[in-house]
């Protein structure tokens, strides 16, 4: 196997100018030399596992924010590098070539702290900002509720006015890192008598309060991730307001649009996916009928990769990500879950379906796999997404279901 | 760099310029069906406006008359040729005659060949296969003898398309050496006959091309060298991309325009996530293949390492894809889409030519599957 080539990302370089080469060469100097005992098959590859786990990574993104390579988006004033856009590209690039353990704040990161920036008060900039960087105070997103996940609007926990602030109740669920949160950034309902997107406001919650309980979810891949989030009366003041109280929907639009580079991190995954496919059946024998379906995923990662470029460039001038973004997540998460599978396909061949210590993570990996087509929006939702703002097809039907009749047909 | 083209800005108006030539009414295989029902005019018409208009001198040297601009610069033409459909060997005269006289030829064939070309008035197809399957294999099937200042062409080529009406061949020879040699003669050479092949795409006009002692000068040869296949290859190869980009954002159109206007059940059918998502794995595969096709061509022209290996790719993914949205857009215009009054099978049949020409997908997969270990990192890890 050839060594990895760190000099040329050959579809990159035409978007890419002087300063970009400079920020590149300098993050790439920087990871060689903080990175040079690590192992990537050894690490984390997500937060979430055990606490040994997530202190190590607390500790890593201790290290990143100390040379102020954590949120390199962010405005130097608040800690980042003013990265650009295709900067912050690089930067997710870089990171998966060199096999980094990922950044454990990253809803505080990639999600609040680009949207305190953008429309936040200076008070809550001031009060969450630093803390976000050192990974001190992690976050998390209460937006999921049992009966409102693809259709967020629906969600029923309610806000009720309170002596200088508002008291939640409800529940939250699939909350990734609740366990290990100290602040959540959450939807829930102040008023109602309008349609369903409006009475919504997003608070920033403090988790630390006896009023909000977090129980874990026993996921399939045994990782702990998620978490309900039960809120009886907890105590949000008008300070954690952010945005405008009832016009918590176009909040939410507006911090999902702050994240820029959310596919980035799925894109730059999957070159190693294949490289560990070929890797795989090099070491369990090298059957022919295992190698064609590799050749697809090539295929198919070199054209997610090229039409993920193509997309960033019409972003990068401007135009208006939301929809596009969706067909890259989808091309994405497809692809990797269908590796993972490929991987399982291959360890089974070789009689290792039942785990030595070898293939272990494989099997895990895999298992997690199922995840990455459903959070952030659902294969069939991105599909919807891509159907009816890009393609211009007609929405779903609305409304109450035409009862289907049973028993007899022509 | 919009798409990795050099000139983004100019893309957009030579697509534009050339699509109202080609398809100017709603649907654009006018021009074919017309060709089909035994008409050359409007083909030949089409063309001449297009020479007139500089598009087929895009790659042609500023010397005989074209703008001298790369292969990636063609791609606004190709696309809207694939699109169109159109029945003329473009790929093989704009995308691998030109730059083959440019690279390989003598002054006196650049002249001879190059600006008439340009002007719309030479139109050439290649002559290369052995009778079975339209890919290069070991041993051409012609041979090229030498007989005093003359080069002999013996042998039968299958699979020339477009040969009967084209104006000159480019023809892949084995030559005494065992090398290849790469000749271009008119049509009207003594000996040369032609003979229309069926196949399950009627909208190729595809001949067999029959050489008997078939005498040309030796200045007819354009390339007797090691690399001149590979030429070819990557340039056919890159510009059957391009024509099947075209086609597949034409049957995404249709798809789209189907699903939106189509009503049953007091609803169009794209309402129903069934149709719809259908129609959305439909455009993400011709975005992918716009993107493999795009990088490919600006990675031959810049020397990019991982150029060969995006080639092969766009190959086998174009391959398989395009036939595979053709038959989902005749799926999704149900009854309609079964007649030869629809456009849909145009793009179907036509599908199946692109896909095997000069290589099949299983070849292109196979080969990649070998060089695995060797070429999958390239330009990824």
């Amino acid at each position: 196997m050839s060594a990895i080539d760190q000099e040329r990302d050959p579809f990159l370089e035409a978007f890419l100018t002087p300063a970009d080469d400079e920020f590149r060469a300098e993050l790439r100097g920087w990871l060689a030399a903080h990175l040079a005992d690590h192992d990537p098959s050894r690490a984390p590859s997500s937060p979430g596992g055990t606490p040994e786990e997530d202190r190590f990574l607390r500790e890593w993104q201790g290290v990143l924010h100390r040379d102020r390579w954590v949120g390199v988006g962010w405005p130097v004033e608040y800690g980042g590098r003013g990265a650009s856009l295709l900067q912050e590209v690089i930067y997710e690039r870089e990171l998966a070539k060199a096999g980094a353990p990922p950044v454990l704040n990253a809803v505080g990161v990639n999600l609040v702290g680009p949207s305190l920036i953008a429309f936040g008060t200076a008070e809550q900039r001031a009060r969450f900002l630093p803390t976000i960087l050192s990974a001190e105070e992690v976050w998390c997103q209460g937006f999921s509720e049992p009966n409102a996940g693809s259709d967020l609007a629906a969600v029923t926990t309610k806000a009720v006015r309170n002596e200088g602030g508002w008291k939640i109740s409800g529940t939250k669920i699939w909350t990734s890192f609740a366990h290990i949160a100290r602040r959540c950034c959450l939807i829930a309902r102040t008023s109602s008598g309008g349609s369903k997107h409006q009475g919504l406001t997003v608070f920033l919650a403090d988790m630390e309060q006896p009023a909000i309980t977090v129980s874990p979810i026993a996921a399939l891949d045994g990782r702990q991730k998620l978490n309900e989030v039960y809120l009886d009366g907890a105590f949000a003041s008008d300070a954690d307001v952010l945005g405008e109280v009832d016009a918590g929907w176009s909040a939410v639009i507006r911090m999902l649009s702050q994240e820029r580079v959310n596919v980035a991190r799925l894109a730059f995954a999957l070159p190693a996916q294949v490289r560990e496919l070929i890797e795989l059946r090099e070491r369990l024998g090298e059957d022919d009928g295992l190698a064609l379906p590799i050749v697809d995923y090539e295929i198919r990662t070199r054209a997610a990769l090229l039409t993920y470029y193509r997309h960033l460039e019409s972003q990068a001038a401007g135009e208006k990500v939301g929809a596009i973004g969706s067909a890259d997540k989808l091309l994405c998460t497809e692809l990797t879950k269908v590796m993972h599978e490929h991987a399982m396909k291959v360890t089974a061949e070789a009689g290792a379906l039942w785990v030595n210590d070898g293939h272990r993570r494989h099997h895990d990996e895999y298992l997690t796999s199922f995840s990455k087509t459903i959070y952030g929006g659902t294969s069939e939702i991105q599909r919807n997404i891509v159907a009816e703002r890009v393609l211009g097809l007609p929405a779903d039907p609305k409304g109450p279901p035409r009862v289907a009749t049973r028993g007899g047909s022509a | 760099m919009r798409l990795w083209s050099e000139t983004p800005e100019e893309d957009v108006q030579i697509a534009a310029a050339v699509r109202g030539i080609l398809s100017p009414g709603e649907s654009p295989c006018g021009i074919l069906r017309s060709t089909l029902a035994g008409a050359q005019e409007r083909t030949s018409d089409a063309w001449l406006q297009l020479g007139e208009l500089g598009f087929l001198g895009i790659n042609v040297p500023e010397a005989h008359g074209g703008s001298e601009l790369g292969l990636r610069a063609t791609m606004p033409l190709l696309v809207e040729a694939g699109r169109a459909l159109l029945p003329v060997p473009v790929a093989e005269t704009v995308a691998v005659a030109v730059p083959l006289l440019s690279a390989y030829g003598s002054p006196e064939q650049q002249e001879a060949w190059h600006e008439s070309i340009a002007r719309g008035e030479a139109v050439i197809a290649i002559a290369a296969f052995a009778p079975g399957r339209p890919t290069v294999r070991d041993e051409l099937p012609l041979v090229a003898g030498r007989g005093g200042g003359s080069i002999v062409l013996n042998g039968v080529c299958d699979f020339v398309p477009y040969g009967a009406t084209a104006d000159a061949l480019l023809v892949l020879a084995q030559d005494e050496a065992g090398g290849v040699r790469i000749v271009v003669l008119p049509c009207d050479t003594a000996g040369l006959g032609f003979h229309e092949l069926t196949s399950v795409d009627s909208t190729s006009r595809v001949v067999r091309a029959t050489f008997d002692v078939v005498e040309v000068p030796l200045e007819a040869t354009v390339a007797a060298d090691e690399k001149c296949l590979e030429f070819v290859l990557e340039h056919m190869w890159a510009a059957l991309g391009m024509l099947m980009v075209g086609a597949a954002q034409r049957i995404v159109e249709m798809a789209v325009e189907q699903a939106t206007t189509r009503t049953q059940f007091g609803h169009p059918i794209g309402m129903y996530q069934a149709v719809k998502h259908r129609v959305v794995d439909m455009w993400l595969a011709s975005e992918n293949l716009l993107s493999l096709v795009a990088y490919c061509a600006h990675g031959l022209a810049t020397g990019s390492a991982d150029a060969s290996r995006v080639a092969w790719a766009a190959r086998a993914y174009g391959g398989t894809e395009l036939v595979r949205i053709a038959s989902e857009n005749i799926q999704l215009h149900g009854a309609m889409g079964f007649t030869e009054e629809l456009d849909c099978h145009l793009y179907l049949k036509r599908s199946w030519t692109w896909a095997n020409y000069w290589a099949t997908p299983l070849a292109c997969r196979s080969n990649m599957a070998r060089t695995l270990r060797d070429e999958a990192h390239v330009g990824l890890w």
